[in-house]
């Protein structure tokens, strides 16, 4: 890797994790569900995939995911957070490669897949099928900011690239 | 340079997008089912992992529960459950709406603070439904 893809990984993942942190600041879009997020910072991931490539994608979503727990002084939710973006990165990676789907349904998936990963994490941190209930609310949801996103990540590799 | 542009041909919507949305769809459909319908009977409280109470919903009660990492505030009342305060950064348990209904859920993560509601249906589990 040399300098300058370095520091492009850099700029992104400090991106990613500024919006990650102002986001939890933003008050919940479902007051019921106040841990439903749109999930912002998915646009430098996705972004960063499409510009650099998977290792780069993967490696800001894991510092992302990390340091956004560690910064909003809750742990906690890095067990939530980097299972769920890694397999929602995953499934993103896949579906590009598939080259059969547009961006925003791609991303849209991505949003929807995170969303269930953490509601299986939180299954299993609390020992209980009930959270499942809330699943229904977690998909309509994902796929909504997720479609949001991409429309965010069609404009901004448009005009900007580093 | 690397500096090629992504690939965003493919934008807003493909004809195999379609197949994406019916299945959320149906996985939608099929969560349906799942959605809390049941009127709550009384309230399961864990802390740290292990059951610290049950309540009947029909009372009124305001209680601190203190775990290793912090406390909660659990207010009791008109047959919802909600918290009222907590000791925790994120806050997400205080602003969880009031709870009634069988199977929802407060969870208080960094505190391992556990509501769930259950049904009249779960009490017969127990008692072989002769209460």
């Amino acid at each position: 890797m040399n300098y300058k893809s370095l520091a492009k990984l850099i700029i992104l993942s400090t991106l990613a994790l500024i919006i990650g942190v102002i986001e939890s600041l933003i008050p919940p879009i479902l007051p019921f569900l106040p841990f439903v997020r749109i999930g912002l910072a998915n646009i430098v991931i996705i972004y960063a995939y499409l510009l650099l490539g998977s290792k780069q994608a993967y490696t800001i979503a894991i510092i992302k995911s990390i340091f956004t727990g560690l910064i909003l002084g809750n742990p906690i939710m890095i067990l939530y957070s980097l299972p769920s973006s890694l397999i929602s990165l995953t499934t993103i990676i896949l579906l590009f490669k598939a080259n059969k789907n547009s961006l925003c349904a791609i991303s849209s998936v991505g949003a929807v897949v995170h969303n269930l990963a953490q509601l299986v994490v939180a299954a299993i941190m609390t020992g209980t099928i009930a959270v499942v209930s809330y699943a229904p609310y977690f998909i309509i949801v994902g796929a909504i900011a997720g479609y949001v996103v991409g429309v965010l990540v069609l404009f901004l590799s448009k005009r900007v690239t580093i | 340079m690397n500096t090629a542009k992504p690939n965003t041909k493919k934008g807003f919507f493909q004809k195999a997008d379609l197949l994406i949305y019916s299945i959320l769809l149906l996985l939608v459909l099929t969560t349906l089912g799942f959605l809390p319908k049941e009127k709550g009977a009384y309230a399961e409280i864990y802390s740290d992992g292990k059951l610290y109470g049950v309540y009947d919903l029909n009372t009124n009660a305001e209680m601190k529960i203190e775990g290793k990492e912090g406390y909660n505030v659990v207010v009791i009342a008109d047959s919802k459950v909600w918290v009222k305060e907590a000791s925790c950064p994120g806050q997400d348990c205080v602003r969880h709406k009031e709870i009634s209904k069988a199977n929802q859920t407060i969870i208080c993560t960094p505190n391992r603070l556990i509501i769930i509601i259950k049904g009249k249906s779960d009490i017969d589990a127990y008692t072989g439904g002769g209460l």
